[in-house]
């Protein structure tokens, strides 16, 4: 091994050349993150688009088991729902929808000595919503809400890979009730990763940049 | 001399800093084709809401990740309470939705007393009071009975609330949190307003002062005809 010389040339001696070697390769790595960009499709039904829209609970689909929650996919729900709203949609949320009439059930308990008094409150509600209707049921509750239109999206997460970083798509669809045809689709994936964008950013980043493509475009 | 250096540098530091500094509340209306019709009297049906807001330092077991906060139902139950009764200020009468019944409930109450003697001493009186109610309320009835209810009760509106809680970012957790409230017109189901207020909260405010703020920032301006 040869031994590098003390002040002149030490700069290209084998063992600073091996340093050298490995910046030159790291840059040309690009670490930076892919710009967001969503992509909507118009589909067939795009010149009949529905006024009265039922909006489904966002689908989550994940090769990591609990990567995605309950919380994401209200957030994801609560956002498209806003959004579409806003632009002029008649939406109703299918959570809200009862199928039959349901029976609630509100128990509260005080109770009282030595002058100190307690209170507790406990409510039991019973529904069957649009998850638990069976095909028939749905299709008449679609008639008596005489909706025209369906929205449904979904959460899509990578694997994380080495570093920890993963893709989240955020893909919205409507289409039409009757005949299921697709009025647009809007996806937008955002890239998230350790000390960089968390999961909840990227979703939320997600979700609003496939929202305002698909609101933009209307 | 190096002490006030190094002061120098830290204010440089945070004056460069401009994440501090918060967007300003922003509020959007929108007119729908009801928008001249008479509606003054509303059912409110409760909030619904989704949250991105993360709880820091309290990661899940499974992933690490932290652990995605869910709307808390008292936050959820203040911005209902905070937009009806601005909207009852404005001139709307406001029917909650959770107390109108769709059918006739059964209410069964139950007072049970107690006082024990010991050596010719009386106990202080305990006693326990059990109120339960059974039945279904609008929120709890399919649509077509929905329908009848709104009609018989002579309803003109249909109120609904949705919250938003952006996820939280930096040291601050700065989020967006935004409030949304539409009204439709009931015979016609066309829209008559929807009105949105989205903030920029940090620091120490809690979603549930971010939600009641957005809710009466949102509210504000609205008008029965």
């Amino acid at each position: 091994m040869p031994r590098c010389p003390d002040r002149a040339g030490w700069l290209w001696c084998p063992a600073v050349r091996g340093v050298w070697a490995v910046c030159v390769l790291s840059a040309a790595c690009s670490l930076s993150k892919p710009i967001p960009q969503a992509r909507v499709r118009r589909g067939p039904a795009w010149t009949a688009p529905p006024s009265i829209v039922l909006a489904l609970p966002a689908e989550c689909i994940s090769a990591q088991g609990d990567a995605c929650t309950d919380a994401h996919r209200a957030a994801v729900d609560s956002a498209a729902r806003m959004a579409l709203e806003f632009v002029g949609y008649t939406l109703v949320d299918s959570q809200t929808v009862n199928v039959r009439l349901g029976e609630r059930r509100e128990l509260t308990r005080q109770t009282g000595a030595y002058g100190a008094t307690t209170e507790q409150h406990e409510v039991e509600v019973k529904r069957v919503t649009w998850e638990e209707a069976t095909l028939e049921e749905r299709r008449a509750v679609i008639g008596e809400l005489e909706a025209d239109g369906i929205l449904a999206s979904a959460i899509t997460m990578t694997m994380p890979d080495l570093v920890g970083d993963r893709t989240i798509e955020v893909r919205l669809t409507l289409s039409r009730a009757g005949d299921e045809r697709v009025v647009w689709v809007s996806r937008c994936a955002v890239e998230t990763g350790d000390g960089d964008l968390s999961t909840e950013q990227a979703i939320e980043h997600a979700t609003r940049c496939a929202l305002e493509s698909a609101t933009l475009v209307e | 001399m190096r002490a006030r250096s190094i002061m120098l540098l830290a204010l440089l530091l945070g004056v460069a800093c401009s994440s501090v500094e918060l967007l300003p509340d922003r509020v959007r209306v929108r007119t729908g084709p009801a928008a001249g019709t008479k509606t003054r009297k509303v059912v409110a049906l409760p909030a619904t809401c989704g949250a991105l807001s993360t709880l820091a330092g309290s990661p899940s077991e499974s992933t690490g990740n932290p652990l995605t906060s869910e709307c808390a139902p008292p936050d959820v139950e203040g911005v209902d309470g905070s937009v009806r009764a601005a909207l009852e200020f404005q001139g709307f009468q406001v029917i909650d939705s959770e107390q109108l019944n769709a059918t006739s409930r059964e209410r069964i109450e139950k007072i049970e007393t107690s006082r024990s003697v010991s050596q010719g001493v009386r106990s202080p009186e305990s006693w326990s009071r059990e109120v339960e109610r059974r039945g279904a309320t609008f929120v709890e009835a399919p649509p077509s009975l929905q329908r009848s209810i709104l009609q018989e009760l002579g309803a003109d509106g249909l109120l609904s609330t949705r919250i938003w809680i952006g996820a939280a970012t930096g040291l601050s957790a700065r989020r967006a949190v935004e409030v949304q409230v539409r009204l439709l017109h009931v015979p016609s189901g066309k829209l008559v307003w929807a009105r949105r207020c989205t903030l920029e909260v940090g620091g120490l405010i809690t979603d549930a002062v971010a939600m009641e703020r957005a809710a009466r920032c949102a509210t504000r301006g609205a008008t029965a005809r």
